[in-house]
């Protein structure tokens, strides 16, 4: 078994995709979990250094120091061309094309390791949408990057003048000889600094009603009609771009789908921004709501205090309580939704059942932590009360970031109750003549 | 979002759907066949071993069925005498008295403390017998803490509310087993608790489809009131709120049925939230009904009676937050 595994004894050079790296791991299509776990067994015991092993049972903090992040980088891509990364994507687009179960019977005896996947937007964002639309070049040209982080993706929907309104957005493609020349304005794009590919949506069919004249675009980003430039938040941070096109140029082979037909592929898109939320200090890539966790707050109520503890106090206990109950519901959410998605379906629309969940809870969690420090700190002038004071703004954007917390009550309404959708005067109008 | 269900628990669900389908909200006169409808099914005592009488099934599989049996307005009696009762029965080990209750043959209601937080107590002239419904006895402890079948006094149909009968008469038959340590007692409270919560989201959700109902139908302004986002997001909201409540129900019935050191408080969790989001569910219900929500005509209010007992049985949410709190901060604490 261990000669067919074919593990590289020195990490791969990063990038470039010319670098050998060792085939998709012996485990079938039809593998049980079981015969799928001794192979796994067998491939952590040989490519995994011993070092990040033993460390990795210790803690995250312990892992960082003899797993810096640039190594694991580094190493990332031999881990990903195993197939391991994201078992239940088919075998020719870097997965194993195992079941649902089977999957998540590997990523159990992966978790110990802390193995966390890289690329999340490349993953969630691109990832589905190629799955679902792109045609087989196109899968067989991106997945495999993508899986193995060696191309990092970025999300080019709004626009200063097309948010919850998505679809009237204005940004134009217009044919050339040898494609498309696409101009105007995105904002909100994470990681479009670093990005190589962007999944853009743009306007083709003008007189067609706004949501029939879009085209899904995969735009190469390392062009000169492309200008990346940060985003300042209210924290201080640049955690997003703007991005300025101007004639940028995309071939036909990068159209995703069909000319005018993006809307379909945007919403695959969004239904997977949404389930890429999970909640703060839960680790695995998915850490990015922002704040402090409901767990460390239990921990600093319990704490001896002169003002007092928390923990002793009858008001504080209520709260504390309802927000660990509701950090109970997000993570049994989340693992529903990941359960449908997993097992091969869309997560569809109810995606925005976790999203809205999570993030309206966040905001009460981070006004917890910041209510508690001003009781037990001198909330000002310490690290703590800095930390507390950003995670308490930066939360602030979870309920707007993705979707509004009022689109996502939209989409719920009418997408999974069935509610009819509100009146629109301009329904069925030309794109031409809605007022923006 | 069912993907964690087999296809057995699929189709225990629409059995039960099925059964309840001839079932209307506040209906008394088919009391007495749904009993033994749901008996002939398997339903009562769902989760009791085969060897005690029961139908060897799961804890989920009660959750499941007793979620769609909440939901039809099945008389809540279902719950007391059909899972908490018999649940009781088997942490004492009764033997024959748990094959005729499971059978059908026997009806067997609770009896709780005046406060409904904990089990009834035999010399307690302020025990409550909870969701009576045509039982006739009730379980309750004595003095040694063995656990007693008391005779019930027949309820007083003139009374306004038919769920709760007062006073607990003699013991039937002698006390049943060893006396019921805290470990036994702790057991059957995770087990009832989870019933209860999972009542709640039935409730909830029938609560919600009747809101949601009437929003698609009813015109003002010249369209359905669903299609005003001031609707809309209230349904929205409440969806939200059944489909966590669902995921903790189901949890604690998994925590509950591995018996870790967690499951008891995974059971008050979903009590918790079950109940108290229940609570609004239906209320907004009422209120996305706008004048006819106020009539009796309309059932929001059949489901939220159902829900303010289910908040108060067992504890209320005040005291389970507050034993929560014992629980979760002994574990930071440390």
């Amino acid at each position: 078994m261990a000669d067919k595994l074919r593990i590289p004894t020195t990490a791969p050079q990063h990038g470039g995709g010319t670098a050998e790296y060792p085939d998709p791991l012996p485990i079938e299509t039809d593998a049980s979990a079981e015969a799928a776990v001794g192979v796994v067994r067998e491939w952590i015991e040989q490519a995994i250094p011993a070092e990040w092993r033993i460390a990795a049972e210790k803690g995250v903090e312990q892992l960082r120091e003899v797993r810096p992040r640039e190594a694991y980088e580094q190493w990332y891509p031999a881990f990903a061309s195993t197939g391991l990364a994201i078992p239940q994507w088919p075998r020719a687009y870097g997965g194993l094309g195992v079941s649902s179960t089977t999957a998540r019977a590997i990523e159990a005896e992966l978790a110990p390791h802390r193995l966390g996947r890289l690329n999340i937007l490349g993953i969630n964002l691109a990832g589905s949408a190629l799955l679902h639309w792109g045609t087989e070049e196109q899968k067989r040209r991106y997945l495999i990057p993508i899986v193995r982080n060696e191309e990092q993706w970025c999300q080019l929907f709004s626009e200063p003048n097309a948010g919850s309104d998505l679809p009237s957005l204005a940004a134009w493609a217009t044919r050339t000889e040898t494609g498309w020349q696409i101009t105007g304005q995105k904002v909100w794009n994470t990681w479009a600094e670093k990005a190589d590919f962007g999944i853009l949506l743009a306007r083709t069919s003008p007189d067609l009603p706004k949501r029939e004249g879009l085209t899904c675009v995969i735009l190469p980003m390392h062009q000169p009609g492309v200008e990346v430039r940060p985003l300042r938040q209210l924290t201080g941070d640049s955690e997003f771009n703007e991005v300025i096109l101007d004639e940028a140029q995309a071939g036909d082979e990068h159209l995703l789908g069909s000319v005018d037909n993006g809307w379909a592929v945007a919403r695959t898109v969004l239904s997977g921004e949404r389930q890429n939320v999970s909640g703060p200090g839960s680790g695995g890539g998915l850490d990015n709501l922002g704040g402090r966790s409901v767990h460390r707050l239990l921990q600093r109520a319990a704490e001896a205090n002169p003002a007092g503890r928390p923990a002793d106090d009858a008001i504080w206990r209520q709260r504390l309580m309802k927000l660990w109950s509701e950090h109970q519901v997000m993570l049994w959410t989340n693992l529903r939704v990941r359960g449908a998605r997993k097992s091969g379906r869309e997560p569809g629309a109810n995606s925005s059942i976790g999203k809205l969940f999570s993030t309206e809870h966040n905001k009460r969690l981070q006004e917890a932590w910041f209510d508690m420090t001003a009781m037990v700190a001198d909330a000002g002038a310490t690290e703590e009360g800095r930390r507390v004071r950003y995670g308490f703004l930066r939360s602030r954007a979870n309920t707007i970031e993705g979707g509004t917390s009022q689109v996502q009550r939209n989409v719920l309404g009418e997408a999974i109750l069935g509610l009819p959708r509100e009146p629109d005067q301009y329904h069925g109008a030309s794109w031409r003549d809605v007022p923006r | 979002m069912d993907t964690i269900l087999t296809d057995e628990q699929r189709m225990l669900r629409s059995m039960a759907e099925s059964l309840t389908a001839g079932i209307t909200p506040g209906g008394q006169t088919t009391e007495e066949s749904i009993w033994s409808q749901l008996a002939d099914a398997g339903l009562i005592g769902l989760s009791i071993p085969d060897v005690d009488g029961g139908s060897g099934g799961s804890l989920t599989d009660t959750v499941l069925v007793t979620e769609v049996l909440a939901a039809a307005s099945t008389p809540l009696d279902q719950l007391w005498s059909g899972v908490i009762a018999p649940a009781l029965l088997h942490e004492a080990g009764a033997g024959d008295i748990l094959h005729e209750v499971c059978s059908g043959a026997r009806r067997v209601a609770v009896a709780l403390d005046r406060g409904l937080t904990a089990l009834g107590r035999v010399d307690d002239e302020n025990a409550i017998v909870i969701n009576p419904g045509l039982a006739r006895e009730a379980l309750a402890l004595d003095e040694a803490g063995r656990l007693v079948i008391c005779a019930v006094a027949p309820r007083d149909d003139s009374a306004d509310d038919q769920l709760i009968s007062s006073g607990l008469g003699n013991a039937t038959e002698p006390p049943i087993g060893t006396p019921l340590d805290d470990s036994r007692l702790r057991s059957w409270e995770a087990i009832s608790l989870t019933a209860i919560a999972a009542d709640a989201v039935g409730a909830a959700a029938a609560a919600l489809a009747l809101a949601v109902d009437y929003a698609a139908n009813r015109v003002q302004f010249g369209a359905p009131i669903g299609s005003f986002q001031a609707i809309a997001h209230i349904c929205a909201d409440d969806h939200v709120s059944v489909e966590a409540s669902r995921a903790l129900a189901w949890y604690a019935a998994w925590a509950v049925a591995s018996d870790n050191d967690q499951s008891l408080q995974s059971a008050r969790t979903a009590k918790i939230h079950a109940t108290q989001t229940g609570r609004s569910v239906c209320e907004d219900a009422i209120q996305v009904h706008g004048g006819i929500g106020m009539t009796w005509e309309c059932p929001a209010h059949t489901h939220l009676r159902r829900m303010l007992i289910n908040s108060r049985c067992l504890g209320g949410n005040d005291l389970l937050l507050d034993r929560t709190a014992d629980n979760r901060l002994a574990l930071v604490d440390s």
